[in-house]
Formats: structure tokens, sequence, C-alpha cells
């Protein structure tokens, strides 16, 4: 493949190079279109990564920090977060979010989609559980997925490419307990293989996932399908930050986006069609600065909803401390197990729908800290209740000796909670930049005490001396959801079912924005499953595809 | 060149120790040098950190260490924490602090991909699918 420039007009225009964006790229590219991908960021080496460095989890607090206000790169965007309860995480870089996810693989149920018909609240999706399984079942292979088949929490399906990672003393702990309550449970279903698979190496088990892996094993984008993408002619051009999308009013279809290269200089790719894939938070942010005539509030926008049902799943921590050594820094992280036990509806406990747990190990010693939060100083309390031998103390209860329950509840669309532009902020390259407003409700509140205290009983059964909860994070915007939700209604939605823009005919957004609702589960699986679905329709369809 | 000077070195060292002393086999915090080169790693790495570091410092100067740590967790819980932060992060960098407490480091591991966990041999997984499906379905809702 010749490095030839890129078309001046493309077929396709991609925006984001996150998991949505690259499954778009590989699909669309392959069918034999044109396909020119602008991602802000740029490329992540794996030997960058700090996981097999001695300043791992110094590290973890700053560069390789999940939340851009604090990691505050040249290539993030800030984000106006003082009206949130949520701090929302993501990553600038060929690959998106996912070159810092945890790789956990947590399809979402059929329920998920029929929350309206099942349980009353929110909106059922345009498509179903059973609509979407051929896609979920072709990302598992592009995501060289690890797993054990049959488990009881989903109806059945094809399996996973590569064999079980072993879950280790952590996650058997953890089983242990669930197995003397009953509880359902099952070994960690991970994006990541077990053997060498793809081009991918086999996790090595080092468990540092949410920091980048150093051995190219856990998937990311980056390392695989745009590698893929290339050998057909895909373009990639990094360090590029959409400005605005371009839309013609006379012709009343986009016609590409403007956007500043990594030099500063403002450049223009023209494109028949444009799909946007930026996350739940910048590609509101893309559209509400995309002014028209038509569009004086923003593109695609005549709904008035684009930027509003923000998603941020309520997430909860709960650790069991051990007596013996259960090796808990080793990994993957990743889920060693989880449980779908307290996944559905249940009216007795107080709100609706649930929460998935993820069992995971808890890192290296500072960890033991961290885990708990960086309070080590409580009201009334004296610094020594933490420091001097007590701190050695307490890395010597914890350390290795730490299992989790990460609690991950369904979060219900409202409108009130929402993405807009800041009326100040800017980034670096002088573009408006978001402002998220994110109340958590009762409903999730509620959830994650109960869960909490569900899974504190479950670290008892399993033999733990001490637990420590954390019902409720700031500092966990993994999952941001809802801002261009997908319907069958134009009043009520901004997408229609395969992702295309009610208002634009050339315009989609594949991306987590699109969902409607946010299960309590993990989203990358089923974000992968639905944007494969959202390019096969494309490719089957193209031939009658509206373009610019 | 450092910014820090020896005195600056000696009072965090002395900061260091009392958060980070000698205890039971481990080393105290100046014992591996927490005050000497690993400072300056640290802030190659956390450069963040150098602003509430250095009020932390001007803060418990001349202080009692109890009382001046204790107020300036109270008043300034950011130079608290990078204080902290500069402390624990550069500690479990060396070697002697790491083999102390055990931590060789996030190892890659080595494991057979075909040996049979014990939660298959035990029953253990057999119970959970001997339980049954535990979705709702949805096939009636088309």
């Amino acid at each position: 493949m010749k490095n030839e420039r890129p078309p001046k007009e493309a077929d396709v225009l991609i925006v984001g190079s996150g998991p949505s964006g690259s499954v778009a790229a590989k699909m669309l590219t392959e069918s034999g279109l044109s396909v020119v991908t602008l991602e802000q960021g740029t490329w992540f080496d794996p030997s960058d990564y700090p996981g097999d460095k001695k300043e791992f989890e110094l590290a973890g607090g700053k560069k390789w920090n999940p939340a851009p206000n604090v990691r505050d790169n040249e290539r993030d965007y800030p984000i106006n977060t003082s009206d949130s309860d949520v701090e929302p995480y993501m990553q600038s870089a060929v690959g998106g979010s996912a070159t810092i996810w945890a790789g956990h693989w947590v399809p979402f149920l059929p329920s998920d989609f029929k929350v309206k018909s099942l349980d009353g609240v929110a909106v059922d999706w345009p498509f179903d559980y059973y609509d979407l399984l051929p896609h979920l079942e072709a990302v598992e292979q592009l995501v060289s997925s690890s797993g054990t088949k049959g488990n009881p929490g989903y109806p059945p399906q094809a399996g996973y490419p590569t064999p079980q990672i072993p879950i280790g003393k952590t996650g058997m702990k953890l089983a242990e307990g669930m197995d003397k309550l009953g509880w359902h449970w099952w070994p960690g279903l991970n994006a990541m293989p077990s053997i060498p698979w793809q081009g991918q190496n086999p996790c090595a088990r080092r468990g540092t996932c949410m920091f980048g892996c150093p051995e190219a094993a856990k998937w990311s984008p980056d390392l695989v399908l745009f590698k893929e993408a290339k050998k057909y002619g895909h373009r990639l051009i990094s360090g590029a930050r959409v400005r605005e999308i371009i839309y013609d009013d006379a012709k009343g279809r986009v016609t590409g986006a403007i956007y500043i290269d990594q030099n500063g200089r403002e450049r223009r790719q023209l494109a028949k069609t444009v799909i946007i894939c930026a996350n739940a938070i910048g590609t509101p942010r893309i559209l509400l600065n995309s002014k028209s005539k038509t569009f004086p509030n923003g593109l695609a926008n005549s709904s008035g909803l684009v930027g509003t049902n923000l998603m941020m799943h309520p997430f909860g921590l709960v650790m069991g401390h051990f007596e013996e050594n259960i090796e808990s820094s080793i990994g993957p992280s990743g889920q060693l197990i989880n449980t779908l036990q307290f996944y559905e509806t249940d009216e007795k406990r107080g709100f609706v729908r649930g929460a998935k747990w993820g069992g995971m190990s808890a890192g290296g010693p500072l960890s033991s800290k961290g885990y708990v939060g960086a309070t080590v100083f409580k009201e009334g309390g004296k610094i020594e209740d933490s420091w001097g031998e007590n701190w050695h103390k307490m890395i010597e209860d914890r350390f290795g000796k730490t299992a989790l329950w990460a609690i991950v509840g369904e979060d219900l669309p409202e409108e009130s909670n929402r993405v807009e532009i800041d009326s100040d902020l800017v980034d670096s390259d002088g573009i408006p930049a978001p402002k998220v407003i994110y109340k958590t409700s009762e409903n999730s509140r509620r959830m994650l005490a109960f869960h909490a205290e569900r899974a504190k009983e479950s670290m008892e059964a399993s033999g733990a001396k001490s637990t420590s909860v954390m019902p409720q994070m700031r500092e966990s915007g993994w999952h941001l959801l809802g801002t261009a939700r997908l319907g069958t209604d134009p009043k009520h939605s901004v997408l229609d079912e395969f992702g295309r823009t009610h208002d634009v005919p050339n315009l989609y957004v594949w991306d987590l924005s699109a969902f409607p609702t946010g299960a309590g589960a993990n989203p990358t699986a089923t974000l992968m499953a639905v944007a494969h679905r959202q390019a096969t329709q494309f490719i089957n369809t193209k031939r009658n595809v509206e373009a610019a | 060149m450092s910014v820090y000077n020896e005195e600056d070195r000696a009072n965090f060292a002395r900061l260091a120790d009392y958060l980070i002393p000698a205890y039971n086999g481990k080393p105290s915090a100046s014992s591996v040098g927490v005050h000497l080169e690993v400072l300056d790693e640290v802030f190659r790495i956390r450069p963040d950190l150098v602003e509430g570091f250095r009020r932390a410092l001007d803060f418990c100067a001349g202080k009692n260490l109890s009382e001046g740590l204790n107020a300036l967790a109270r008043e300034d819980e950011a130079a608290f924490t990078a204080l902290t932060t500069v402390a624990t992060g550069g500690y479990m960098m060396t070697d002697e602090a790491r083999e102390a407490v055990g931590y060789r480091g996030q190892e890659a591991v080595p494991y057979d991909v075909n040996e049979v966990e014990d939660y298959v041999t035990n029953g253990m997984l057999d119970r959970v699918i001997a339980r049954g499906p535990i979705y709702r379905d949805t096939r009636h809702l088309k």
C-alpha cells in the first residue's frame, strides 16, 4: 500500500477511531468504499504504557489517568464538570478510549432492549437482542475474545475464539462465596486472547488493562482493525480535531468536516457520507458546534434532543480483605468472574433494573489505599490513624489479599442530564468545549446501595475478614451513553434504527450516543455489535444511500 | 538541575519518615532515599505534584511533625495528598521497599491455557448451570 494522499472527496468520512469507528472503517473499506477516518488523538505505542514499569501506580494518577480533565494532555479537550456528579472518562488516541478500557466483554441482555415493555420505564429499542446476536457473535471474533461458553445468564450463543484465561486465586475466592450463596457467577469473558490470535499476543495477566496493555494483548482498534483496514486502502488521519461538520443548506446534505491538524492548520475533508463515532460527549459537542441556517441549534437537532439523555453508569466498589494471600495483584483486569444474579428488575427492592458485578483483582500496594479513595484523613480523625505504622499495617493487611466486586448499574435516561457547549471553555485549538450537567438519580442510589449490601454478603460468604464499601464514586465515568438516541419517532429521537439522523439523510451516528438506554453492563460489546449491524445495513443498501 | 536544595530534602525526609517509618522489617522512607534521586524521578513522572508538594514543605517548615501534618491535612488537603503521593509513590518504586512488602511489580504470569480449572472439576460451575437460565426472555415481545 502506497502512502497516498486521502481522496479529496471520500465515499465515507468517519469521525473518531474508537470501537465503533474502527468496526465501521474496517467493514466499509473492505466493501470497496473509500473511507477516511479523522482522529483527534495520536498513536500510542504499547511499549509506552506504564504497566510493566516501576512507576506504574504513580503514573496512573496523571499521564495515564482516564479523566481528560486530570490528564490535561494537549490532545485532550477540557470538559466543564462543575455541575456533574460523575467525572467523565475517555482517551484521545487512535483506538479512542479502548486503548485504556478494561476489556470486560459483557453483552447487554435481552431485557435491556425492552425496558419500557417489561418495566414501564424509559424506551424500548427499535430492535432487540436476537436481531443483534449475529452481529455480536461476529465482533466476538474480531476482538479475539476469551471465555467459557454456556453462561446461563444469557440465551445460548456460539462461543469464543480462544479459551478461558485463568480466574486465579482471587477469582476462585469470589466464586466460592457465590457458590455458597447459590448465586449466579461465571468465569470472566474478556476482549483479550489467551493464546496468540489475529496479531494479538496472549494476555499476560499483568493486571494493568486500564492503563494500556504493554503486551499488545487486550483488544483495541489500533492493534488490529485499522491495520486490516489499511490493506484495503483506508486512510486514518491522526491529530485531526474536528471543529464542525459541513452542512450545505441548498442540498440538505452534509459534505464533509472542517478539522484542525496537529500543526494548527484548518483543513477540510469532503465526503459523500459522514459517520460520527466521537463518544457521547464528543459527538454532541461536534453536532452542537455545527450550526447552519437550517440548523441554528446544532446539526440534526430539530428534535432538540442532541446532547440530552446522557447516561453514565452508576458505579460502586466493594472490597473484601482476606486473611490469606490470594495473589490479588495478578490480572487480567479484565474481569476474573462476573455475576448477573441481581441484574433483572425486582420491584420489592425499591428500584427498577439492576447491575452487573465484575470480580477483579486489586492491583499493587498503593492501590490498597487508592481503591478506598484518596481520603486518608477523616473529619474528627488524625493522620496517625492512617499513616506511620498504620500505613504499613494497612498494606500488610490488604496487598495481595483484596478482591473487588466492581458494580455497574443501569442509569435510566433523563433529559435533564445532558451535554451542552460551555459558554467560555475552549480546547487548545480554540474550539468550544463541552459542559456536562449530570445528577445521579434516586433509582441509581437505591440500586447501588442494594447491590453494595449483597456484594458485601458475597465477600463475607467468601471468607473475607473485613470489607470496604464505596457505594457511589465520582471518579467513575467510564461509560458515556445516550446523547443522540436512536428510535422510530423523529420527535423523540435523533437517529433512525440504523443510526442515520432523521434530519440529514447522509449523516450517521454509530457510537454510544445512539443508545436509547444504557443497560447495567459494560457497553463495548454491544457498541461494537450495533456498529456491525449498522455497517452491514449500510453496505447492503449502499446503492441506495443518499449522498452529498 | 533539581529545584530542591539539601534543606528541602532534609525537611521532606523528616515528613516522609513520619508518614512511612521503619516497621516490622520494612525500611523507612528516607532509608530508601525518597528524598534523594527518587524525588527527582517522582517529579519527572508527576510534575503535577510539584506545586502542592512545595506548599506542603512550606506549611510544615518549623512545625512539630504531628501538628504540622494534621493541620496541613485539615487546611490544604490537596497539598497533603501531593506530599503523601510523592512519599508513597517514590517509596514503592525502590527495590528495597518492594522486596520488603513482597511486590515485584505487575508481572507477566505464565499459565497453561489447557489446564482444567478447579471450578470445573469440583462441580462449582455445574451447579451454576444446573440452576438454569436467569435472564428474562423477550421473544414474546417481537
